[in-house]
């Protein structure tokens, strides 16, 4: 016998009641003699979450309901499929642990290959059209909003633009069906003339005058160039996109209907790991370049010599730390002055990093040995 | 008056928890409508008044396709964000068209989904109503917010030289009038949208009824706003005091005449990134408190102040010192078991809240019938279910 409380349909008045089962029918009986039965069939019961309170409701909309979980469990056991698969699983401490283990284990891996590996996947199966259609007013809206006409004359500009269709677009075997164009601009920002270079996905590499100003020789540029194109060739901007949704969609989903100190936390992981994304972008365009400078017969130390002069400039001209917040530019590289947190939070690998890399593909260079494509 | 109170256990949630992670993860998301109606029932189903319980009804199979749908929409809104500015304009505009209506059906479902002591909510406000306090007047104040500063702006570029006494003194005025605007809006905004809720909400047959003064949101606002300043000061003479010990700070003089990024520059200087995580900390923490006594004065004011068919009345006894401590030591908790906390943390907020949440049962509540709801099309309610407003009853 199951005791409980009866409420007839929509009212808030509760009686007693008691429940017993026998064969393949039921009876309830209320406080007060009334009795209420028919065929267990006609029971809708509730699914058991933990051990609240459980409700039983008849085919005329009245509601039995009890905590007596576990003897409803045993009494539906016989006729019907018991408490359900979820609670079972809730109820058992060791499936627990290991859905935790799952759960934790499945995360990790989610987000350090699952997620890169997914967008990596979607952005190559997409037409390039997509990257075209990103790119498309990108460039006219910095134009009117960060960019200023070029200072650099005429010829210079014509000079490095037919140096990059010459020498450095033909470097790019596998993607003939990319249009690259190279744009140059002024960019000022609070009074500083800014050395930049980016990359939009359709294949549009703008360079900053005052990059081009700081670099010292045609190497220099080309590293810079070259990296861009390996943004371009890895379609790198089309992959951000798509780890920022695929996160942004995981992250609503763990947090739930949660509240803000959750969400405090939920944003700065996903804060961290985007950045962590972006970090291995930058590598990626960057070990593109150096093996296009083997290839070319440049050495890899001309990009660790721009990366430092571009940095050395940026320390001397800023004061207060702006996060410069254009995606794929090489040039953003002051090292995060409030060390290791900052720099893992920060969407650009440390200069340091990337010359070291470049001295040892530069090694190799110099070695003219094999061993570079181990690196 | 009776308190609420909260049944369920940190260890037991953390097993639901746990299992709606696992099967959301394994179902690449499609379960998550029936993770987050297990989450509720077990929320509500553990709320009591006098042995008597919340229920909570919708079934995942009603919130997916709502739940599709806003998941579509949500990933064409970032894309169309990401692709170009003017989209993100657009996506802003769009989305401040459909949220009210959104929020209107969301209200609507949750309550009709909802029910004490077997007799069910319902929300019976009306769609301007919503137009009005979730488009018209936070628009309202956005103007202000970044409406003024930017005339302000435009006005100064306009001038030819540097800026005189006069035209100091006019943007100060402008600045003082602008904030003064600012409060009372906010004020009057969170004022019209409690009325319009409170007002909206139907338990069976009885009305809820709530009559507030915007004048009292002013003074709650302006109390917070004080704190805000008080609270701000210490953490500054705290910080220069940390800078002196810390060694080598010009005189405390200097300091003054010294603008803020000079003073950060010093700091990166003498690499005192502890200081700079205590100073983070603190603001932190000043958050906690200010968000905590906003809200449980908001909530003392309005419980008080509501009445259910005109005789059941209820009160709120969450202080501000409780709920900041509330807020801190579960932000800590969740961060130091990596999330892992949460489930605990969730369910000590729902004990404390709902052990400050006072009703008057003392007229009874068996005389509660449950009435016929016209049926309207369930979809535009799943969405806003699905968006995640949040419209708790007992919270
Ligand atoms: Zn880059």
């Amino acid at each position: 016998m199951i005791q409980g409380v009866w409420f007839s349909q929509g009212r808030a008045q509760k009686y007693d009641a008691t429940l017993q089962v026998r064969a393949q029918s039921y009876v309830i009986s209320v406080e007060g003699g009334e009795l209420l039965q028919g065929d267990l069939n006609q029971l809708t019961v509730s699914d058991r979450i933990g051990n609240v309170e459980r409700k039983l409701t008849l085919s005329d909309g009245s509601v039995f309901a009890s905590r007596e979980n576990d003897a409803i469990d045993d009494l539906l056991q016989a006729n019907r499929n018991g408490p359900g698969l979820i609670h079972f699983l809730e109820s058992r401490v060791a499936w627990i642990l290991l859905a935790l283990v799952i759960t934790i284990g499945s995360a990790i891996a989610g987000f350090r290959w699952g997620v890169p590996l997914a967008s990596e996947f979607i952005a190559h199966a997409l037409p390039h059209k997509t990257n075209a259609l990103i790119a498309n007013e990108t460039l006219s809206f910095l134009d009117e909003f960060t960019f200023k006409p070029s200072q650099l004359s005429a010829a210079k500009q014509n000079r490095i633009r037919d140096h990059f269709r010459e020498r450095l677009v033909p470097l790019d075997e596998k993607n003939q069906h990319l249009k690259y164009t190279l744009h140059f601009r002024a960019w000022d920002y609070a009074g500083n003339s800014i050395p930049n270079a980016l990359a939009l996905p359709s294949g549009d590499i703008i360079v900053t005058d005052q990059f081009i100003n700081l670099s010292q020789n045609q190497a220099q540029i080309d590293s810079v160039l070259l990296h861009e194109m390996g943004h371009v060739v890895h379609r790198h901007s089309l992959q951000k996109l798509i780890e920022t949704t695929l996160i942004g969609a995981t992250m609503v989903m763990i947090s739930g209907d949660s509240n803000s100190a959750v969400d405090m936390g939920v944003g700065l992981g996903s804060i961290m790991v985007t950045s962590h994304y972006s970090r291995n972008h930058e590598y990626e365009a960057d070990a593109y370049a150096f093996k296009k400078m083997l290839q070319a017969g440049i050495d890899p130390q001309a990009f660790a010599k721009v990366m430092q002069r571009m940095q050395h400039f940026m320390n001397s001209k800023q004061h207060g730390r702006k996060n410069n917040r254009t995606a794929a530019s090489p040039a953003s590289t002051e090292k995060p002055p409030l060390g290791k947190i900052i720099d893992y939070l920060s969407s650009h690998p440390s200069t340091e990093k990337r010359v070291q890399q470049a001295q040892a593909y530069s090694q190799c260079f110099k070695q003219k040995s094999a061993a570079c494509d181990r690196l | 008056m009776k308190p609420l109170d909260f049944g369920g256990s940190g260890f037991e949630y953390f097993k639901i928890w746990i299992v709606n992670i696992l099967l959301i993860l394994i179902t690449l998301g499609v379960y998550y409508p029936w993770a987050k109606v297990r989450n509720q029932r077990y929320f509500y189903a553990n709320t009591t008044l006098e042995g008597r319980n919340f229920e909570y009804h919708a079934t995942g199979k009603q919130l997916l396709m709502g739940y599709i749908i806003a998941m579509v929409f949500l990933m064409v809104v970032s894309i169309v964000q990401n692709v170009s500015p003017i989209g993100a304009l657009g996506a802003f505009l769009g989305l401040s068209i459909i949220i009210p209506w959104v929020v209107w059906r969301s209200l609507a479902f949750s309550m009709r989904m909802s029910s004490f002591s077997n007799v069910r909510f319902r929300f019976v406000g009306d769609l301007k109503g919503a137009y009005i306090n979730f488009m018209l007047l936070p628009g309202l104040l956005l103007l202000c917010i970044y409406g003024g500063p930017s005339l302000v702006l435009l006005w100064l570029i306009t001038l030819p030289t540097s800026i005189g006494m006069e035209e100091g003194l006019l943007i100060a005025t402008f600045a003082f009038v602008l904030i003064v605007l600012m409060v009372y809006l906010f004020a009057f905004l969170k004022n019209k949208n409690t009325h319009y809720m409170v007002n909206g909400y139907r338990f069976g047959q009885g009305q809820f009824s709530t009559l507030l003064e915007t004048q009292k949101f002013v003074k709650i606002l302006l109390k917070t706003l004080g704190l805000a300043v008080l609270i701000l000061m210490s953490i500054a003479i705290l910080t220069v005091f940390m800078m002196v010990l810390a060694g080598g700070f010009p005189s405390l003089l200097n300091i003054f005449s010294q603008d803020a990024s000079d003073i950060l520059a010093w700091l990166l200087r003498h690499n005192i990134e502890g200081a700079l995580g205590l100073v983070y900390i603190a603001f932190l923490m000043a958050t906690f408190i200010l968000v905590a006594y906003f809200q449980s004065q908001v909530r003392q004011y309005v419980f008080a102040n509501t009445v259910l068919n005109g005789k059941v009345n209820f009160s709120s006894s969450l202080t501000t010192i409780s709920l900041a401590w509330l807020m801190m030591s579960n932000f800590l908790l969740v961060l130091v078991t990596l999330g892992l906390g949460t489930p605990w943390a969730k369910v000590r907020r729902a004990k404390l809240i709902l052990k400050n949440t006072l009703v008057d049962v003392e007229h009874g509540i068996d005389g509660f019938i449950t009435q016929q709801q016209d049926k309207q099309s369930a979809l535009g309610e799943q969405i806003g279910d699905a968006f995640d407003v949040d419209i708790g009853i007992g919270v």
